[in-house]
């Protein structure tokens, strides 16, 4: 098979770059919105997101920050000694640097608001501890919700909303 | 009905120029530096906890974290099972990932046999993507971006042992060209995405979204519920970050503003990297602005130095004398 001339193949990467612009164009503005939720779609278009992230949207903390989600774990040991780690109070997962500790907000975040992930995730934390702590035989995994309130309301003295929305414990028997 | 016009002849030829007109090669090598070196410096921060991350036993299991992709991916579990002849352990499978992603990075920041090693690093960050996918954020997603641009992109053609060893030329091409207006589009809508998002909400405009970022628990690094008593400031510090995004896609593209707006978004990324601790993230961002504009901003600064002095400067300093 001979290969396409020059000219050809220069127009097929001027189409495929203005294709790439376009799908990136109509991603961000709301236009692929109902799309992405048709059958049969999620596959290829997960595909291309793995390729190179075309279709995604970049908010960057917009609308809205949301709630923070915060992760508290009791470790009970066999003799009744406790180990708290809250990430409320700096529990960063035993992470190296602050970097590595910035990765669990999509842990965090996501198990917020993807039901099916939030065993998932509390199972797999638990685990790991219970690896961490040869001699626990409990690990109680919680995750709470924190929203600041307005400016407005918070000099006017309203405290942060604080919301557990999930909680669940592993024995080892 | 009134029928489509054609484009002019002169905004046609303008438009061929902008997108065909050969271009030299360097900014396309800045991007290639700028990524891989990037992706060497992550990976050197990530390597204490890689396998506490990418392990069979990290804090994401691999038994979870296969079921949370699809099936075709290339998760490390399936790396290690297609390496099974080797006798390697799981945890030697993950380090030996972890030095086969870094040499892949170091040929392809070098320039060596560019595509090549430009593939076999992208492919390996595909792997750490859909690997640990509940651990990944912008700075990866961005960082993919980047490492694809370099798969695809001709930037061998500047800073590399390719043009050095005559394997590559070095010559401003229309491919250079359409590479860097694709790069410079892609970014400007990226910022536009953001501003747009954020001037759709109102949480944004009264300043009460930046607040939140600042103080919640997630990003926060620092105490600034005292930001509350100064929420003039907040409100002036948002509006000044949705215009800074919003116009990014206009103020890049004219010189006299150009080189004020990289500042302004170098600004707001550094702010962020601190204030929110995410550097890295900040990092790549303004590494794709540089990798984008830069050059402009740079012909933009020595263009200014070169025009000659006003008039009336130039008799004030005569009277100083």
């Amino acid at each position: 098979m001979r290969p396409p001339s020059p000219a050809v193949a220069k127009g097929v990467l001027y189409a495929l770059a203005f294709a790439h612009l376009t799908l990136i164009a109509a991603v961000i503005f709301h236009g692929f919105d109902r799309l992405a939720f048709r059958r049969g779609l999620e596959a290829p278009l997960t595909l291309l997101n793995d390729l190179n992230y075309s279709v995604w949207r970049f908010g960057f903390f917009a609308p809205d920050v949301g709630p923070s989600t915060e992760v508290e774990i009791r470790v009970v040991d066999e003799d009744g000694t406790v180990h708290r780690y809250s990430t409320v109070e700096g529990f960063r997962f035993f992470s190296s640097n602050l970097e590595s500790a910035g990765r669990f907000y999509g842990f965090k975040k996501e198990s917020s608001f993807i039901a099916d992930l939030q065993d998932l995730a509390a199972r797999s934390a638990a685990t790991r501890l219970f690896n961490l702590h040869p001699r626990a035989w409990r690990v109680e995994y919680a995750m709470r919700a924190i929203r600041y309130p307005t400016m407005k309301d918070y000099r006017a003295g309203a405290p942060p909303e604080e919301r557990e929305f999930y909680s669940t414990t592993f024995e080892l028997r | 009905m009134s029928s489509i016009r054609p484009l002019s002849s002169s905004a046609r030829a303008r438009l061929n120029a902008f997108f065909e007109a050969p271009l030299p090669p360097q900014p396309l090598g800045f991007l290639r530096i700028a990524v891989a070196g990037f992706a060497l410096v992550q990976a050197a921060l990530w390597y204490p906890d890689w396998q506490v991350f990418f392990g069979p036993d990290g804090w994401l299991q691999w038994e979870v974290s296969r079921a949370l992709t699809l099936d075709w991916s290339l998760h490390l579990s399936r790396i290690h099972a297609a390496l099974a002849p080797l006798g390697l352990s799981e945890e030697q499978t993950v380090t030996g990932f972890f030095y086969f992603y870094v040499a892949a990075a170091t040929g392809l920041l070098v320039g060596w046999h560019t595509r090549i090693f430009a593939f076999c690093t992208w492919v390996a960050h595909f792997a750490m993507m859909t690997t640990i996918p509940t651990f990944m954020y912008g700075v990866d997603i961005f960082l993919h971006i980047g490492l694809f641009y370099l798969l695809v992109m001709p930037v061998a053609k500047a800073y590399s042992v390719d043009v050095l060893q005559g394997r590559v030329s070095p010559d401003p091409t229309w491919g250079v060209t359409l590479s860097l207006r694709v790069l410079q589009i892609h970014v400007c809508l990226v910022y536009l995405s953001s501003g747009y998002e954020k001037a759709r909400s109102v949480d944004w405009w009264s300043g009460n979204a930046l607040w939140r970022s600042l103080v919640q628990p997630d990003f926060r690094q620092f105490d600034f519920t005292w930001l509350a008593e100064w929420s003039w400031l907040v409100v002036a510090l948002s509006w000044f970050t949705i215009v800074v995004e919003a116009g990014y896609c206009v103020g890049m593209w004219i010189p006299r503003l150009r080189i004020f707006w990289l500042a302004a978004i170098v600004a707001l990324h550094l702010g962020i990297g601190i204030c929110l601790g995410l550097p890295l993230f900040g990092l790549i961002m303004i590494l794709l602005s540089l990798a984008a504009f830069g050059h402009l901003a740079l012909e933009d600064a020595r263009a200014w130095r070169r025009s000659p002095l006003p008039a009336g400067r130039l008799v004030e300093a005569a009277d100083a004398t």
